[in-house]
């Protein structure tokens, strides 16, 4: 990780649904808790925080700067978001121990083509998005790559065991588990599939009925 | 067409759609999804037409997920019928949705084929819907 980024917080003093001022006037709740950190209530600008966000994502550490606390270094732990606009409601800051290591979900990046998908042959199925990573917080990878021009055959897939991880650290995902594979194009058209007749759904209560008359 | 396969009473009240979407209000699946803004029924020829759209687009390749399903009976008297006599026999079925649910989500396409897929099957809705990414997805945009 090259420079470290900074956000600049305020501790927060309106909790519970009183936070929706806070919103209304662009300033976003949060919270820190961690290691060696109680949790805390801060408030800080939401424009500031999406430019921050869009650099650092989920794996990138943060530096705190809040007014009687010094040293707080976090990583962005959870985020609530508004069901329909998407808005940035509500975040979590994770604080870490800089020399203790921690477990993150890592983006898993897709680099390189493979000849089949390219000519439209198979399909790319990503089966894991995200890769746990153990390592010290400065040296936890922001995504991690993985090559696909390798697959050239419906036979080969990439599991967590063919990854190496560029940096420092170990990848804590089980390592039989699939990351990507091919599977076969379907056909052209499959609408012919859906066309089924069409039966009333049956009853519960009937068959059980009819199972206790069976009974008796 | 999706319908239940079975079903503990054969009839059901109409009800009441208030508030948003709490659950199923982020792509989880595929890359990129169809998210209703609106709150609807949607029957199970409307769930069955927007899947059709995206097909046909997509043509061979992408993976689709349906992620409402119609459950819920609706009942219709015959034409021409006085009213009265009880209610009506079960006519189709509709999945109720809220602002903020995904309904479709797509994986395995190229960016402008999902978005072009996808508004497809918008137009096979009869609410207002947006397309939305997957949050990494989004972010590497």
């Amino acid at each position: 990780m090259a420079d470290r980024l900074k956000l600049d917080l305020e501790e927060r003093t309106l909790i519970g649904k009183k936070v929706n001022r806070l919103r209304r006037a662009g300033i976003l709740p949060a919270t820190v808790y961690g290691k060696g950190v109680s949790p805390l209530a801060v408030q800080l600008n939401a424009r500031t925080f999406a430019d921050t966000y869009r650099h650092a994502g989920r794996t990138g550490l943060i530096d705190l700067n809040i007014p009687g606390k010094s040293g707080i270094s976090v990583f962005i732990h959870a985020l609530q978001r508004h069901p329909v606009t998407r808005a940035i409601t509500h975040v979590d800051f994770l604080a870490v121990d800089l020399r203790t290591e921690v477990t993150v979900d890592v983006p898993v990046h897709i680099v390189g083509e493979s000849a089949l998908v390219k000519h439209g042959d198979a399909l790319l199925n990503q089966v894991l998005t995200t890769l746990e990573v153990r390592a010290l917080p400065a040296d936890i990878p922001s995504f991690v790559e993985v090559d696909i021009s390798g697959l050239d055959s419906f036979d080969k897939a990439i599991h967590v065991s063919d990854i190496q991880l560029q940096s420092k650290g170990a990848i804590v995902t089980p390592a039989d588990e699939l990351v990507v594979s091919l599977t076969q194009t379907r056909a052209e058209e499959e609408e012919a599939a859906a066309e089924v007749t069409e039966a009333e759904p049956e009853l519960v209560r009937e068959t059980r009925e009819e199972d206790e008359g069976e009974n008796d | 067409m999706l319908m239940p396969k079975r079903v503990k009473y054969r009839k059901q009240q109409r009800g009441r759609t208030k508030g948003m979407a709490q659950r199923g209000n982020s792509v989880a699946f595929g890359d990129y999804g169809l998210m209703a803004l609106e709150a609807t029924w949607i029957t199970s020829r409307q769930i069955e037409a927007a899947r059709r759209a995206i097909t046909h687009h997509v043509k061979r390749g992408g993976k689709i997920w349906i992620r409402v399903f119609p459950d819920k009976p609706v009942t219709a008297k015959p034409a021409e019928t006085r009213m009265g006599s009880g209610k009506g026999a079960v006519d189709h079925y509709v999945a109720v949705v809220k602002p903020g649910r995904v309904m479709f989500e797509l994986g395995g396409v190229r960016p402008e084929v999902a978005h072009e897929a996808l508004g497809l099957a918008a137009q096979k809705m009869p609410i207002k819907c947006k397309i939305i990414g997957r949050e990494d997805v989004e972010a590497s945009e």
